[in-house]
C-alpha cells in the first residue's frame, strides 16, 4: 500500500525515499571503503565471482525467509533443514540410488518442502508461535541429520561428478549458482508483485484480521509459505553440498541468523507485511560483502566478529534514521 | 476428564520413552565410557570405534557419550552423569584445557580412572597423546618447507580460535621456525580461522590467494579446513598453491596425490588412539602405571613409556603422524 | 494460548478446584513428576541427593538467565544477546583479576560490564522503538562475543580456581549437601516471581506485553520499564558470569554459546508466551527443572547428545501444542452438546 502511494509522488522523490535507496547508499559506501582499504583488490572479477558463488546459498535462503517474515512469522530452523536435505541427498548419492544431478536437486527440494510443511502445519493448525515451533523443529531436524548420517561425512568422491561440477560451472560468464539466485529473485519479484497469492501474503502479514474477513484462508497461506521456504532451504542444501563437495552434519549451523539479518537490513519488518524482493537482494548482498571482505581488507582475525556485529547494527540503525527523516520530510511537505 | 487423559498420555509418553531407551547395558560387566568433543566429526567416530574394539577385547562394556555442543559445560554434565552411574573408567577428548579439572578430580576421588585422549585437560591421570605436539608441528613445518622448495610465502588456515589442539600446534610451529636457521627463508604471512565451516574456510582460503599473489603453500592443521582449502585449489588448477596439513584419508581421497592440490598430508590413526585409551584405563585400574620416566606393558602387549605431560602429569604417545601420499591414499580411504 | 486475545490482564484468578486441574502449571507438575518417575525407574543412583544436586547445579547457570528472560518475553520482547553478554563479562572478570590480582575487582568489573551491556540493548531499543529487539540483540550478541574474542585472541583467561572461597560460590554446599548456588537461585526466583505477580511493576509488565500502546495511554512508562528490564537482564548476566568463572575457572571466547535459546525454551515451556503479556513465574520455575532433569535422565540411559536434542525438541512442541489440542477437544464437546 505504502509503495503505491510513494510511486504517485513522482519517480525521483519516491526513489529517494524508498527503503531500498537508503540501503543502496549504505552498500555503495561500504564497497567504496572496502575497495579503498583493500588496495583495489575487492572489485575484481575473481573476488566478485567468488562472492557470488560462495554466498549464493545464503542469498537464496533470504528469499524464502522474506516470505516467512512477510506473513509475520520467522523460521530459525532453515540451517537445520538445509543440513537434513543436503545430507540425505548426498547419502543417497553415495549409495548409488540417485544417479542424476537434476534428480539430486529435486530430491533435496522435496525433503526440504516436507520439513517446511511440518513447520507450516505446526504453526497454522497447532497455533504454536513461529519462533518456538522452529526452535523445537530445529533441534529435531539437526538431530535427524546426525542420525541418518551416523555422524559421518559424505566425501567428494562419493558424489556425482555432474553434481559437483554444476556449482563450479558457469553460463554466459556467470556462475551457475548465481543464476539460481537471479532466477529466484525474478520469480520472487513477479510472484510478490503481480500474483494474487503474492498480494495475499502481504495482506496476511499486515492485517490478519482484515485478511480473514476478506476471505483469505490464512492457514493455507501460512502452510504454503512455510512449505515454499522449506523447499528453498532444500534447494540451498543441494547448492551447499554441490558447492563444497562435502556433506557434514553441522553444515550451515547458525545460517538462519545471517539470513534474518540480511532480510532486516533489506528493509523487511519482523512484524510482517513489509519488505520487497529487491530489498532482500540488497540486504543479502550487503551481508555477503561484509562477510567476504572483512578478512580481505586485512582486519585482524580477532576483530572480525565484533566488527561484523557492529556493521549489522549500524546498517539497521542508519535504515531507521533515514526512514525517520523521510517520514518527517513527508509530513512537512503535507503541511505546506 | 478428557483433558486429564491427555495429560496422563503425555506423562505416559515420557515414561514409555524411558522404557524403550533402557534396552541395553544392563549386564554386570564393568563399564568404560568415552566422551567425544562433539557428534559432528567422523574423526571422533573412528576414535570411538577403536575404543569399543578394545573394550570388547578387554571384556568390559563400552559406552559412547557425545555432548550436544562443543562446550566444556556439556562435558562436565556428562562426567557427572557417568559418576552417578558408577562407571569404572572414563576416556575424554576435552573441549577445554582447564575447565574440567574440578569435575575430573571429583571422579578420580571416587576411584574412577580418567584418561584424556586427543585433547588434554588438567586433572587427567594420563594423556593418550595421538602424536606429540612437537612432532606434529615438525611434520607440518617440514611439509611446508618441502612444498615451497625451501623458501617462499605460506599461510596457516586453522579451525576456530578456541580450538586447543590447533592452537598448540601453531604455537609449536612458530617456535620451530624461529629456532632453526634452515627455515629462515620461509615467510609466514598470516594465520586465518575457518571456524571448521565450509563456507568460512573457503572464503578465507580464497582471500589468502587474493591477498598474497606469491603464496606457495597453505598449511591446514584441521580436517575441515584442509578439505575446503584443497577443494578451492582443485577448482583453480592454475593457482600453483599446494596444500599441506592434517586430513582424513576417506574425505581427502579426491585431493591427495603428486599432481593434485595436496601432494601428501599427515594424520595418525584415530582408531589406534581410541584403542589405546581403553587399555590405559585398564592399566591405571590395575595399578600398572608408575612414575614419569618408567615404562609398562599394557594388556595389548605394547610397552609404553611414561613421559611428563602438560597439563596432565603423565602422558604416553601413540605413535608418529602417518604420511598419506597418492600411493597409499586409496588403501587408507577405506579404513578411516 | 498462542494468540494474544482471549485472556485478560486481570490479576485475580479463578480459584476453583477444576481450574486448578486445567491450568498449565498442573500439566507441568505432572510432566515434572513423570520425568522424576522415569529417572528413578532408570537408575538406582538418581535418588542419590548429592549426585542430584551436582547435576542440578550444572544447569542452574542457564536457569539464572531464564529468570530475566521471562520478564523480557513477558514484555513481548526477546534478548538473544545473553550468551555473548555472559561471555564478555566473564572474560573481563578473568582479565581484571589477572592484571590486578584482586578477585573483588574482577567480580565488580564483570557485573558492571554485564549491566552496561544490558543497558546498551535497552538504550538502543528504547531510543529507536521501531527496531525489532530480535535483530538488535542478535547484532549485539555478535559484538559482545566478538569483543571477547578480540580480548582473548586464541587463548583463554583463568586462574580463578586458585582462590578457594571464589570456587566455593559454585561448588560450596550447606551441610555438604545443598549447594549455595541452589539456595541463591531459589531465593532469586522467589523475588522475581513475587515482583512479577504481586507488585505494580509486575502488572505494568503484563499490561505492556498485552498491548504497548494501550499501556502507554494508561500512563505506564513503557520505555522506562523496558529499559529497566533489559538492564536487569544485563545485571543477571554479569552475576551468571561470576558463577560461570567460579565453576569453570577459565574462560574462552566460545563460553555460554546458545544460552539464549536454552533460556527462551525454558520460559516458553513454562507457559510464557513470546508474544508477550502472558505467563506465570511458577511455570517457568518448574519448566527449568523439567528440562534439566529430563536431560539428566536421558543422559543416564546414555542416549547421544543429538538424540537428546530431538527429544527436547519434541517435548517443546508437544507441550506448546497442548492448549490447541485442549481447545479442539473443548470445541468438539460444545458441538456434541448442541
Amino acid at each position: 500500500m505504502i509503495q503505491t502511494k510513494s510511486k504517485s509522488l513522482g519517480k525521483f522523490s519516491g526513489l529517494l525515499r524508498s527503503r531500498e535507496s537508503s540501503l543502496l547508499l549504505v552498500m555503495i559506501l561500504l564497497v567504496l571503503v572496502i575497495q579503498w582499504r583493500s588496495g583495489g583488490a575487492f572489485l575484481t572479477k575473481t573476488v566478485i565471482t567468488q562472492l557470488t558463488q560462495n554466498y549464493a546459498y545464503t542469498m537464496v535462503l533470504s528469499f524464502g525467509m522474506l516470505l516467512v517474515l512477510l506473513i509475520g512469522g520467522i523460521d530459525i530452523s532453515i540451517g537445520a533443514t538445509l543440513a537434513l536435505s543436503g545430507m540425505s541427498t548426498s547419502l543417497l548419492m553415495a549409495d548409488g540410488i540417485i544417479t542424476n544431478p537434476l534428480l539430486a536437486f529435486l530430491f533435496s527440494i522435496v525433503v526440504g518442502s516436507i520439513c517446511g510443511s511440518v513447520i507450516g502445519v505446526t504453526i497454522s493448525k497447532g497455533k504454536v508461535i513461529p519462533i518456538i515451533a522452529t526452535l523445537g523443529l530445529q533441534y529435531i531436524f539437526r538431530g535427524l541429520t546426525y542420525l541418518v548420517s551416523g555422524t559421518k561425512w559424505v566425501p567428494s568422491d562419493k558424489m556425482l561428478a555432474g553434481y559437483k561440477s554444476f556449482a563450479q560451472g558457469s553460463f554466459l560468464g556467470l556462475n551457475n549458482l548465481f543464476w539460481i539466485v537471479i532466477i529466484m529473485f525474478v520469480a520472487m519479484f513477479v510472484f510478490l508483485k503481480w500474483t494474487n497469492f503474492g498480494r495475499q501474503i502481504y495482506e496476511v502479514g499486515s492485517n490478519p484480521e482484515a485478511a480473514k474477513i476478506s476471505g483469505i484462508r490464512i492457514d493455507r497461506v501460512k502452510i504454503a509459505v512455510y512449505t515454499i521456504n522449506g523447499a528453498i532451504a532444500g534447494l540451498a542444501g543441494a547448492m551447499y553440498t554441490s558447492m563444497y563437495a562435502t556433506a557434514q552434519g553441522n553444515m550451515a549451523n547458525g545460517a538462519e541468523m545471517d539470513v534474518i539479518a540480511a532480510c532486516v537490513i533489506g528493509g523487511v519488518s519482523l512484524d510482517g507485511g513489509q519488505g520487497s524482493a529487491f530489498g532482500v537482494l540488497l540486504g543479502a548482498t550487503t551481508i555477503a560483502i561484509i562477510s567476504k571482505s572483512l578478512s580481505l581488507v586485512g582486519i585482524d582475525a580477532f576483530w572480525q566478529q565484533a566488527l561484523k556485529g557492529g556493521i549489522i547494527a549500524v546498517a539497521v540503525l542508519i535504515n531507521v534514521i533515514v526512514q525517520r527523516n523521510a517520514a518527517r520530510r513527508a509530513l512537512e511537505g503535507r503541511e505546506i | 476428564m478428557k483433558k486429564l487423559i491427555a495429560m496422563l498420555l503425555a506423562v505416559l509418553m515420557i515414561v514409555g520413552l524411558a522404557a524403550c531407551g533402557n534396552g541395553g547395558g544392563s549386564s554386570d560387566k564393568p563399564v568404560y565410557a568415552i566422551i567425544c568433543k562433539d557428534a559432528s566429526n567422523p574423526y571422533m567416530s573412528r576414535m570411538v570405534q577403536g575404543f569399543k574394539e578394545a573394550c570388547d577385547a578387554i571384556g568390559v562394556t563400552a559406552l559412547e557419550k557425545s555432548p550436544e555442543t562443543t562446550s566444556a559445560e556439556d562435558q562436565i554434565a556428562i562426567i557427572n552423569d557417568l559418576v552417578a552411574q558408577g562407571v569404572k573408567g572414563i576416556a575424554i577428548a576435552a573441549n577445554d584445557a582447564a575447565a574440567l579439572e574440578a569435575t575430573i578430580k571429583a571422579a578420580t576421588d571416587k576411584g574412577i580412572a580418567v584418561v584424556t585422549l586427543d585433547s588434554d585437560t588438567a586433572g587427567s591421570q594420563m594423556f593418550v597423546n595421538q602424536a606429540g605436539v612437537k612432532e606434529v608441528a615438525q611434520v607440518l613445518v617440514d611439509s611446508v618447507m618441502d612444498m615451497t622448495g625451501g623458501e617462499g610465502e605460506f599461510a596457516v588456515l586453522s579451525a576456530s580460535s578456541t580450538a586447543t589442539n590447533q592452537n598448540a600446534w601453531i604455537e609449536a610451529m612458530k617456535a620451530i621456525i624461529k629456532d632453526d636457521a634452515k627455515y629462515a627463508n620461509l615467510k609466514w604471512v598470516e594465520t586465518v580461522y575457518g571456524d571448521d565451516e565450509s563456507q568460512k574456510s573457503t572464503d578465507e582460503m580464497q582471500n589468502l590467494m587474493t591477498k598474497y599473489p606469491n603464496l606457495e603453500v597453505v598449511c591446514c592443521p584441521t580436517t575441515v579446513g584442509v578439505l575446503a582449502a584443497a577443494q578451492v585449489v582443485a577448482n583453480n588448477p592454475d593457482c600453483g598453491i599446494k596444500i599441506a596439513g592434517l586430513g582424513l584419508p576417506s574425505e581427502m581421497k579426491d585431493y591427495v596425490g603428486d599432481d593434485k592440490a595436496c601432494p601428501y598430508m599427515y594424520l595418525w590413526n584415530p582408531i589406534d588412539v581410541g584403542n589405546c585409551g581403553a587399555y590405559m584405563i585398564k592399566a591405571i585400574l590395575d595399578g600398572k602405571v608408575g612414575d614419569v620416566g618408567t615404562s609398562f606393558t599394557a594388556d595389548n602387549n605394547t610397552t609404553y613409556e611414561i613421559t611428563a605431560g602438560d597439563p596432565a602429569e603423565k602422558q604416553i604417545i601413540v605413535g608418529p603422524p602417518f604420511k598419506f601420499t597418492g600411493e597409499n591414499i586409496n588403501e587408507w580411504a577405506g579404513v578411516y | 494460548m498462542a494468540t494474544k486475545s482471549g485472556r485478560t490482564i486481570s490479576s485475580v484468578r479463578e480459584r476453583s478446584a477444576k481450574s486448578l486441574f486445567l491450568r498449565w502449571e498442573f500439566l507441568l507438575v505432572l510432566i515434572f513428576l513423570g520425568v522424576n518417575v522415569m529417572n528413578i525407574s532408570l537408575s538406582s543412583n538418581y535418588l542419590d541427593a548429592y549426585n542430584l544436586f551436582t547435576n542440578i547445579n550444572g544447569f542452574l547457570t542457564k536457569a539464572l538467565v531464564a529468570l530475566p528472560m521471562a520478564y523480557i518475553l513477558l514484555l513481548g520482547d526477546i534478548d538473544l544477546s545473553v550468551g555473548g553478554n555472559i561471555c564478555l563479562s566473564a572474560t573481563v572478570l578473568g582479565i581484571v583479576f589477572n592484571s590486578t590480582g584482586n578477585i573483588w575487582f574482577g567480580i565488580m568489573a564483570a557485573i558492571t560490564v554485564g549491566t552496561l551491556c544490558g543497558a546498551l540493548n535497552g538504550l538502543i531499543l528504547t531510543k529507536y522503538t521501531e527496531l525489532a529487539p530480535m535483530i538488535v540483540t542478535l547484532a549485539t550478541n555478535i559484538v559482545f562475543r566478538g569483543l571477547s574474542e578480540r580480548i582473548l585472541g586464541d587463548g583463554s583467561t583463568g586462574g580463578m580456581q586458585k582462590i578457594k572461597w571464589f570456587t566455593e560460590l559454585y561448588y560450596g554446599r550447606v551441610g555438604n549437601m545443598v549447594p549455595y548456588l541452589f539456595i541463591f537461585f531459589c531465593v532469586l526466583a522467589l523475588v522475581f516471581g513475587l515482583v512479577m505477580h504481586k507488585t505494580v511493576f509486575g502488572r505494568h509488565m503484563f499490561a505492556i506485553g498485552e498491548n504497548k500502546k494501550a499501556a502507554a495511554y494508561a500512563g505506564i512508562k513503557v520505555q522506562k520499564v523496558r529499559m529497566f528490564v533489559y538492564t536487569l537482564a544485563g545485571l543477571i548476566c554479569g552475576i551468571t558470569a561470576v558463577i560461570y568463572c567460579s565453576w569453570m575457572g577459565s574462560v574462552k571466547s566460545n563460553a555460554c554459546e546458545g544460552y539464549e535459546l536454552e533460556a527462551i525454551s525454558m520460559c516458553v515451556l513454562g507457559g510464557i508466551s513470546t508474544a508477550g503479556g502472558k505467563g506465570t513465574f511458577v511455570g517457568s520455575f518448574i519448566a527449568i527443572f523439567i528440562v534439566g532433569l529430563l536431560r539428566y535422565g536421558l543422559n543416564l540411559i546414555n542416549l547421544s547428545g543429538q538424540t537428546i536434542r530431538i527429544i527436547l525438541g519434541i517435548l517443546l512442541i508437544v507441550v506448546v501444542l497442548y492448549p490447541t489440542i485442549q481447545d479442539a477437544i473443548k470445541n468438539r464437546k460444545k458441538k456434541a452438546v448442541k
